[in-house]
């Protein structure tokens, strides 16, 4: 089976900083891969390289077989939708109108929805939980209400590759649960591709079919919940005491914080 | 989606239709409604009133209607592109700049079409070269500081425009300052038709843009992953925008703002879809200019008054009203 996604010896510079180093990994088609690592480990540039907002320097991204270069923005984002952590919403679109958005790639040239979109953004609305919100103003809505839009506007763009960087971080825990349960329904029903950049380790650890640990822009583990939820590993690249057990709910790591009172403790005895 | 559209144009259109009825109607005596329709009808036999009408007040109503239409759609791209409501051309210092060329254009000498109207052109590139420079590279469409850019741009170019004219003692600048405010005054129907085949094609392409205006008011990055190619984009709309922008300074002057004021209020009824929002920023411009050039020529007991003191007058109170407004 054709890689969904195959990056090769991708390397990203910002003002002379290297960002990305020789990162290199596939995602198979219709999996959900999730990106984790500390805070500036290049996880949001690397989601950006592969939607192709930053220009690639060094190395090679294929989405679906063709060169990313290859794409024009419009046959890009008929492939591939991109949740961003947030969106400045300067003018009053109401939720319909920024989830109807997500139609543009498939419209013709003066750009004018036809039933059948309307319909898609219906769904699209009702799946993400943000219908009864249909003709609110967006910017009137809470930052999680604005998240989900955001979601729908990413579902109806019908995309086979789904790209999320954090998505859960602003949503309280039915709507993170019921989220990842949506982004698993898509990957099952649809055969959606699923990227997401995610603080969450136990989320993470829990859904994900492939994990990929960054650490200052290098590639630090790449494999099932199991092979990078280690904690030596994870004590390593975040820099602080971790315990890692075993969820109730089944065969999936998870990863406890230690409080640094407890640490103090264990070193008097 | 379609039929709303439809409805918004009808409703502008007949509301435009009025308001240049209103225009043909007014002179310096009053309102002559019953010959307008007598002449429109074709059956005047009054030739005087004839001439009055068709070589005088007809240009001259279609020339404000341009005008407005112009600017107005201008503002509104300026706001989607530069993500700030508060954006507009004469704001931004792109009408001074063009004003500064078509000055320089008069006083080389050259025709009103094409010269003065390359020079105006050439103008309002170069302002917006200039802003680009100011608010600096990667992203020239950072709202705050490029709009402060703008007004340091305007002042300059308010500058170099007051030397130019006090240095010039020039007889072709003797209505300049009239000009500076907004003329309608010297329009015929050949300008009025030049200045049509300018802007209407200019509104053609920024209608079917459109939808990526749309698309760029959530961002840059937004609007690249729904397929929108923002370099591309960008440039074609400001270049289409700075063109149609020049014409009407290089014909009418600097106008102000009509493009702040009917986008925001237009919004305000409309909704922000750019879809909907640029026929009708083009109709309710038209009509609310040959409204303000109506006032301009029939309030002072003698002569006429520069139409921008009129949409300055108007807009700018009921600027600041929707502002406080809209921030509650």
């Amino acid at each position: 089976m054709q890689p969904a996604i195959a990056v090769q010896n991708l390397t990203h510079d910002f003002d002379g900083q290297p960002v990305l180093q020789d990162v290199a990994f596939e995602v198979e088609a219709g999996r959900f891969f999730i990106i984790i690592g500390p805070n500036g480990s290049g996880k949001t540039t690397l989601l950006k390289l592969l939607v192709g907002l930053l220009p690639l320097t060094r190395g090679k991204i294929d989405l679906l077989s063709h060169d990313i270069t290859r794409y024009s923005a419009r046959s890009l984002a008929r492939q591939i939708a991109y949740v961003p952590q947030s969106v400045p919403v300067e003018f009053p679109f109401s939720v319909t109108q920024i989830v109807l958005m997500g139609r543009a790639p498939h419209l013709g040239l003066l750009g004018f929805e036809g039933e059948e979109d309307i319909e898609i953004a219906h769904k699209a609305m009702a799946i993400t939980g943000v219908d009864h919100l249909a003709r609110r103003r967006l910017d009137q809505l809470s930052g999680g209400e604005q998240q989900r839009v955001f979601i729908a506007r990413a579902i109806c763009q019908q995309p086979r590759i789904l790209l999320l960087d954090e998505p859960t971080a602003a949503l309280d825990l039915s709507y993170q649960v019921r989220l990842m349960d949506l982004m698993e329904r898509l990957k099952n029903e649809q055969g959606v591709t699923v990227v997401m950049v995610s603080h969450d380790l136990n989320m993470a650890a829990m859904y994900a079919d492939r994990l990929l640990l960054l650490s200052k822009g290098k590639v630090a583990r790449l494999g099932t919940p199991e092979q990078v939820i280690d904690f030596a590993l994870l004590e390593k690249v975040y820099g602080c005491t971790l315990l890692v057990d075993e969820s109730p709910l089944g065969k999936y790591p998870r990863v406890h914080l230690v409080p640094k009172r407890y640490l103090d403790e264990y070193m008097d005895r | 989606m379609i039929r709303r559209l439809l409805l918004v144009t009808l409703v502008l259109g007949l509301l435009l239709t009025a308001a240049i009825c209103l225009g043909l109607a007014a002179g310096s005596t009053g309102f002559e409604f019953f010959e307008i329709f007598k002449t429109l009808g074709g059956g005047a036999e009054n030739s005087l009133m004839n001439d009055i009408i068709w070589r005088l007040r007809f240009p001259r109503v279609l020339l404000a209607a341009l005008l407005g239409a112009t600017l107005s759609l201008g503002g509104m791209v300026f706001q989607a592109l530069l993500r700030n409501p508060l954006a507009e051309p004469y704001i931004l210092g792109i009408s001074g700049g063009s004003a500064i060329g078509a000055i320089i254009g008069i006083l080389l000498g050259l025709a009103r079409f094409p010269g003065v109207w390359l020079a105006a052109f050439a103008g309002s590139l170069a302002t917006l070269a200039m802003l680009y420079i100011m608010a600096s590279g990667r992203t020239m469409l950072r709202g705050n500081s490029l709009l402060l850019s703008g007004v340091m741009v305007n002042a300059f170019c308010s500058a170099v425009i007051l030397f130019l004219v006090s240095m010039a003692q020039d007889n072709r600048l003797h209505n300049i300052i009239f000009w500076l405010m907004g003329d309608l005054a010297a329009a015929t129907n050949d300008k009025v038709l030049a200045l049509a085949l300018t802007v209407i094609p200019c509104f053609g392409v920024i209608f079917a843009r459109s939808n990526a205006l749309n698309l760029l008011t959530l961002g840059n990055d937004m609007a690249r992953s729904m397929g929108v190619s923002i370099k591309a984009v960008t440039s074609l709309l400001l270049i289409v925008t700075s063109l149609m922008i020049s014409a009407t300074v290089s014909y009418c002057g600097l106008v102000g703002f009509v493009g702040l004021v009917i986008p925001h209020m237009l919004r305000l009824i409309l909704g922000p879809d750019h879809r909907i929002l640029a026929p009708a920023a083009i109709l309710g411009g038209a009509a609310f200019m040959v409204i303000c050039d109506m006032l301009a020529r029939t309030l002072p007991s003698q002569g006429e008054m520069p139409v921008g003191v009129i949409t300055a007058l108007i807009g700018a109170p009921l600027f600041v009203y929707l502002l406080r407004k809209s921030n509650k």
